[in-house]
């Protein structure tokens, strides 16, 4: 990220990281954690919710396909 | 340069040492102290190894000598060296899981069920090995390749797909959150198992992901990981001479999946696959071309289901020794802490529609397993941090994980298996992915490549090392006197 980007991803992460009680991250990390935090969600976690009509989620203990 | 035989106790294959040690024909402390003089001699040049217990696996192995001639074997892995990666409790040993935040780590109380499984089967555990740090990265410092000591072992399980490879061990253990035993094992020219989710306990196992990890061996051939397997999940299936592997594979039908793992991929390792193919055809397999679009999410969905779920599980690390964990996995892991649980959820939902479309390829097009290169390029050098494909770059852990989270988004059984080399000499490796609790048939498909292909007599063991330990004055090390 950069620029506006940039400065506004790390505030979000220093603001969420406050919120959330969590030690302060200091400027540089803040960057890096806004940047990685940024990532995913432009990725949203996966596929677009038209496409996730029907799907529940995976359950973890059960691989939901047998032989 | 190569001045190894193969008769030297520590360069036999597992389930060969392990015949001859149940027959008393080859005493388990000379297999042990063979290899564990081999891991010393390697052990400078490769850093594979977090600890050695020398002291306590030869009085293993004596032991084992001595309850052989007593009663018979303990198991179908009487006298077997075994390494263990360093998330694995062990006890007596601490489990540092490569972090210096678990450097002060206590003494494990009492095995992982799976290395208690391991020692209860007659293995004996040498050493614990590298881990990339948690288990949450592809790298694995400061432990080097075998077959090229500049370039990485791979990760997380670097340590353990290293220490193989060098002949310091004749079994391993590993873990697979997002490739971890598969990439190392490519990476390395070893085989490893990824196997269906939940086969294998992860009781005394450090976690990264609860819903993605899985507990795999890794060794040198198909037949020797697998009976590693078999004793890990407790399954009668696999005999102790190894698995039944078919002559050849008429009637098999094998999918190729072209998205995600051709999306940008070192040439080298297409030609690796296109020689696979080529060699899985003539042994009878049928190959048939299979869609799966919903793969362009997958990686997506690994890292939005790894992140939240790794933060959760190191809250309290976070919260009492952060400042002790590497920039790169403190960075993600508090990503991990500020990521909604909209993504979550939506990568949880997004690995349902996934295991749903393998499930449909599978049963449309009556495959037994697909096979794909397990990663898209040999081995990075330790400081690379990107591939650059058709001219366009790619963070090496994104690259990597690509072709190999797919499959632990389903919790398919995956063998990951040498194949060829690049032209720089790097092992690159296939993966075949089963049917969930396939692994039986899953293990004669790849057996039946591997004895096809005879990699590991073709390019065994890394010429690199072995000019390493020439360079460094080490005397050939053949201890078939010993036996």
């Amino acid at each position: 990220v950069s620029g506006a980007a940039a400065d506004a991803g790390t505030t979000l992460a220093a603001v969420l990281s406050r919120a959330l009680g969590l030690p302060p991250l200091d400027p540089a990390r803040a960057a890096r954690v806004a940047a990685i935090v940024r990532a995913q969600l432009e990725h949203g976690g996966g596929m677009p919710a038209e496409r996730l009509r029907d799907a529940e989620p995976a359950g973890s203990f059960d691989p939901g396909w047998t032989p | 340069v190569d001045t190894v035989s193969a008769d030297a106790p520590w360069a036999r294959e597992l389930v060969e040492a392990a015949r001859l040690i149940r027959a008393g024909d080859l005493p388990a402390r000379a297999v042990v102290e063979a290899t564990l003089d081999r891991l010393e001699a390697v052990e400078p040049h490769v850093r594979a190894f977090t600890l050695v217990d020398r002291d306590g696996a030869l009085a293993a192995a004596a032991e084992l000598d001595r309850s052989l001639a007593a009663g018979g074997p303990r198991g179908p892995l009487h006298g077997v060296p075994v390494a263990v990666k360093d998330i694995f409790d062990v006890a007596g040993m601490p489990t540092r899981c490569g972090s210096d935040a678990c450097a002060d780590a206590a003494a494990a109380d009492r095995d992982s069920d799976v290395v208690g499984r391991l020692r209860a089967a007659g293995a004996v555990v040498v050493g614990k090995t590298a881990t990339h740090e948690l288990a949450c990265g592809v790298y694995t410092p400061p432990t080097r390749n075998p077959w090229d000591l500049e370039r990485s072992a791979g990760g997380s399980s670097g340590g353990s797909a290293a220490a193989l490879a060098a002949g310091a061990a004749m079994g391993a253990l590993g873990s697979d959150t997002g490739g971890s035993v598969r990439i190392p094992a490519a990476l390395c020219g070893v085989v490893g198992i990824k196997p269906t989710y939940d086969l294998v306990s992860r009781r005394g196992v450090a976690t990264l992901s609860w819903s993605l990890d899985h507990v795999g061996p890794l060794a040198r051939t198909v037949a020797d990981a697998a009976l590693l397997l078999a004793v890990m999940a407790g399954a009668p299936a696999i005999t102790e001479d190894g698995p039944r592997v078919a002559d050849g594979l008429a009637g098999r039908r094998i999918g190729v999946v072209r998205e995600a793992f051709f999306d940008g991929i070192d040439p080298d390792v297409v030609i690796v696959f296109d020689q696979a193919c080529a060699l899985l055809a003539d042994l009878g397999a049928d190959l048939i071309e299979v869609s799966v679009p919903e793969l362009a999410f997958a990686s997506a969905a690994e890292y939005a289901i790894i992140l939240p779920e790794a933060a959760a599980y190191h809250e309290r690390l976070l919260a009492e020794r952060a400042e002790r964990v590497g920039d790169e996995v403190r960075d993600l892991l508090e990503a991990g802490r500020l990521l909604p649980a909209g993504a979550y959820v939506r990568a949880q939902r997004t690995r349902a529609a996934l295991k749903a479309a393998f499930r449909d390829a599978y049963d449309r097009a009556d495959l037994d397993a697909v096979v794909a290169p397990t990663v898209p390029a040999p081995a990075q050098h330790m400081d690379q941090a990107s591939f650059w494909f058709d001219g366009g770059e790619e963070a090496v852990a994104s690259a990597f994980v690509r072709t190999t989270a797919p499959f632990n988004l389903t919790g398919q059984p995956v063998v990951a298996l040498p194949a060829g080399v690049s032209a720089a000499g790097l092992p690159v490796g296939i993966q075949l992915a089963g049917r969930p609790f396939g692994e039986a048939s899953l293990i004669g498909l790849a057996g039946a490549f591997e004895r096809a292909r005879a990699w590991v007599a073709e390019h065994g063991p890394p010429r690199a090392l072995a000019a390493a330990l020439q360079e460094a004055g080490a005397a050939p090390v053949d201890s078939t006197a010993e036996a």
